[in-house]
C-alpha cells in the first residue's frame, strides 16, 4: 500500500520533539534495546507522517502514536528469540537514578502483556477503556492484566530490590 | 507505593539527545521525499543517490530499492555497508546477498528473495527458523524482513549477527544457507469456535505427556496432564486446527486443538474464551506436544481458571496466524564480511 501524502518536514521535527521520548519511553521498557527502540519509534511517526490521520485534540493524536508503537513492539517481541536485558547502569543513562532504575528493572522482568498495561496505566495516566482500545482487549481484561501486572511486580521488586 | 516510583521512574527516561537527532534527520528527509513503493515506505536522499551513482556499479531493479531502504535507515549506516551482490537460484527463487557491513562486535547483511517465476515471495514472507548461517566463529543472529518491492516482486532482510564472546567481529567468510520460506500469511482474530463449554467433560481421560513447550503464569511442567482427545466432532472453522479435547481438570477448564503439519507451515492460535458483554478471559497457562512422533502435527492445550457456571456464560473464540504457502529449496552464498 503506497502512502497518500507525506507531511512536510517540519512537521517531523515536530512529532519528534513533542512525542519523542513519550514513546521512546515506553518502546525502551517494553523491548529492553535501545536500537530496537530507536527503530520503533521511527516507525510509528513515519507512520503517522504517511497516514497523516487528523484528530479532534492533542489527546487522541497521543492516544494513536501510543497505538502504533504498542503494535510495532508487539510485533517485535513476536519475532525475537532473544529477550535483551538493559543492564541498571545502561538504564541510568537515559535519566533515571540509581534507586529508580531498580523498579525499573524489575517491571521490564513482568511479561510484555502486562508490562504495557503497567505503563499505559501508571505512567501514561490512561483510564482503562482507553487502555482496552489500545492494546485490543475488553476492559474486564484490562483489568485482570492490571491486577495480576501489579502483583508480580511487587514480587520481583520486593524480592530483588529490598 | 511501587505505583509512584514506578511512575516517576519510566517518565524519567529521556530520549537521548544525539537520538533525537538523527530521527529527525531521517524523517525530515522522508517528508521531503516523494512517497516510495515500498510496503515500509523509503525514500533516500539526493545526496545518497549521487553518492550510489558514484560508488556503485549500475545495480540491477531488484538491488535499487534495498540501498532505498538502507538510506532510509540512516544515510551514515547506509555508507558503510560493501556491496557484495552475490547469489544463488533454485526452484526458480533467487537469494542474493546485496551488502554487508560489521561494526564493533555485530555484522549486518542485506539480502533479498525474488520469485522469478510466480508469486511465491510477498509482504508477508519469513524465513522463520530455516536459515543457517555458518561463521568460523560462535555468534547469535537474527533476520527480520524489513521490506517488500511488489514492483519487482522481491523481499528484504536484515540479517543481524553478533559475537557470541562480546569480541570486534574478525573480517571472513560468511555462508547464508536458506532450505525453506512462508509467504501469504494472514491473521485470523476473534474466531467464535462453536464448542458447548457447558458440556465440558467433567472426569476426562487425562495421559502424561512430553511437552515441547508452554507458557503462561500458571505453567506447570511437572504435574501437568493433558486430555486424551475426546470430541469426535470438530468445531474449529479454520482449516488446519482440529479442536480435539474439553474437560475439567482439577478445577480447571482444559480446551485441546490439534495443529495439523506444525514444522511445515508454523501455523498458530491462540485460544481465549469471551464472556456476553465482550469480557475476555485468557487462558493462565498453554501446554505444547507433538501428537505422533515425525508427524509433525502439533498439540496445543490452554488451561482457563473459572468456574463451571462462568464458563456455560462464554464462548470460546480464537485468533488464528496462518501461512498459506511454503517454498522449499537449497539456497547457500558464501561471500566475504570484511572488517
Amino acid at each position: 500500500m503506497e502512502p497518500s501524502s507525506v507531511r512536510p518536514a517540519d512537521e517531523a521535527e515536530y512529532m519528534v520533539r513533542t512525542y519523542g521520548s513519550t514513546l521512546f519511553r515506553l518502546c525502551l521498557v517494553m523491548l529492553g534495546s535501545e536500537s530496537d527502540a530507536e527503530d520503533a519509534v521511527q516507525d510509528t511517526i513515519l507512520t503517522y507522517l504517511q497516514k497523516a490521520p487528523s484528530f479532534a485534540d492533542a489527546g487522541h493524536e497521543k492516544a494513536w502514536l501510543i497505538t502504533v508503537a504498542a503494535n510495532r513492539c508487539r510485533d517485535l517481541l513476536r519475532r525475537r528469540t532473544r529477550h535483551p536485558q538493559l543492564p541498571l547502569e545502561d538504564l541510568e543513562a537515559y535519566g533515571p537514578d540509581r534507586e529508580e532504575c531498580g523498579i525499573l528493572e524489575a517491571l521490564m522482568q513482568v511479561p510484555p502483556r502486562f508490562r504495557v498495561v503497567l505503563v499505559l496505566y501508571y505512567v501514561e495516566e490512561y483510564p482503562m477503556e482507553e487502555i482496552a482500545r489500545i492494546i485490543h482487549r475488553s476492559v474486564s481484561a484490562v483489568k485482570m492484566r492490571l491486577q495480576k501486572g501489579r502483583r508480580l511486580l511487587e514480587e520481583i521488586y520486593r524480592k530483588e530490590y529490598l | 507505593m511501587e505505583e509512584i516510583r514506578l511512575k516517576q521512574a519510566v517518565r524519567a527516561i529521556e530520549m537521548p539527545r544525539a537520538m533525537e537527532a538523527r530521527m529527525t534527520q531521517r524523517l525530515c528527509r522522508a517528508a521531503r521525499r516523494r512517497p516510495s513503493r515500498w510496503t515500509r515506505p523509503a525514500v533516500a536522499v539526493l545526496a545518497a543517490a549521487l553518492a550510489l551513482t558514484l560508488t556503485m556499479p549500475v545495480l540491477a531493479a531488484h538491488v535499487e530499492p534495498v540501498y532505498d531502504l538502507m538510506y532510509l535507515v540512516s544515510p551514515a549506516m547506509a555508507q558503510s555497508f560493501q556491496p557484495v551482490q552475490r547469489s544463488d537460484q533454485d526452484n526458480g527463487i533467487r537469494m542474493e546477498v546485496v551488502s554487508a557491513r560489521i561494526q564493533g562486535d555485530s555484522a549486518q547483511i542485506y539480502l533479498t528473495l525474488q520469485d522469478l517465476e510466480g508469486d511465491r515471495v510477498d509482504a508477508t514472507t519469513d524465513l522463520y527458523d530455516s536459515y543457517t548461517i555458518r561463521t568460523p566463529y560462535d555468534t547469535t543472529g537474527h533476520c527480520e524482513r524489513v521490506g517488500y518491492d511488489a514492483t519487482t516482486g522481491t523481499a528484504t532482510f536484515l540479517v543481524t549477527l553478533t559475537h557470541l564472546e562480546g569480541q570486534a567481529m574478525p573480517g571472513d567468510k560468511i555462508t547464508f544457507s536458506l532450505r525453506e520460506f512462508l509467504s501469504r500469511k494472514e491473521e485470523r482474530t476473534g474466531v467464535n469456535l462453536p464448542a458447548d463449554l457447558s458440556a465440558a467433560s467433567t472426569a476426562p481421560a487425562t495421559q502424561a505427556v512430553d511437552l515441547r513447550g508452554g507458557s503462561g503464569e500458571a505453567f506447570e511442567e511437572s504435574s501437568f496432564r493433558a486430555l486424551v482427545p475426546n470430541l469426535r466432532d470438530n468445531a474449529c472453522p479454520v482449516e488446519g486446527f482440529t479442536l480435539t479435547g474439553l474437560g475439567w481438570v482439577e478445577g480447571r477448564l482444559h480446551v485441546q486443538l490439534l495443529v495439523d503439519d506444525l514444522l511445515d507451515n508454523d501455523n498458530h492460535a491462540q485460544l481465549y474464551l469471551t464472556g456476553a458483554h465482550g469480557t475476555v478471559v485468557e487462558p493462565e497457562a498453554s501446554y505444547s506436544f507433538w501428537a505422533e512422533e515425525g508427524s509433525g502435527d502439533s498439540y496445543e492445550e490452554y488451561v482457563f481458571s473459572l468456574s463451571p457456571e462462568e464458563a456455560a456464560g462464554c464462548r470460546l473464540t480464537g485468533d488464528f496466524f496462518l501461512s498459506g504457502s511454503h517454498t522449499q529449496g537449497n539456497w547457500k552464498v558464501t561471500f566475504p564480511l570484511e572488517g
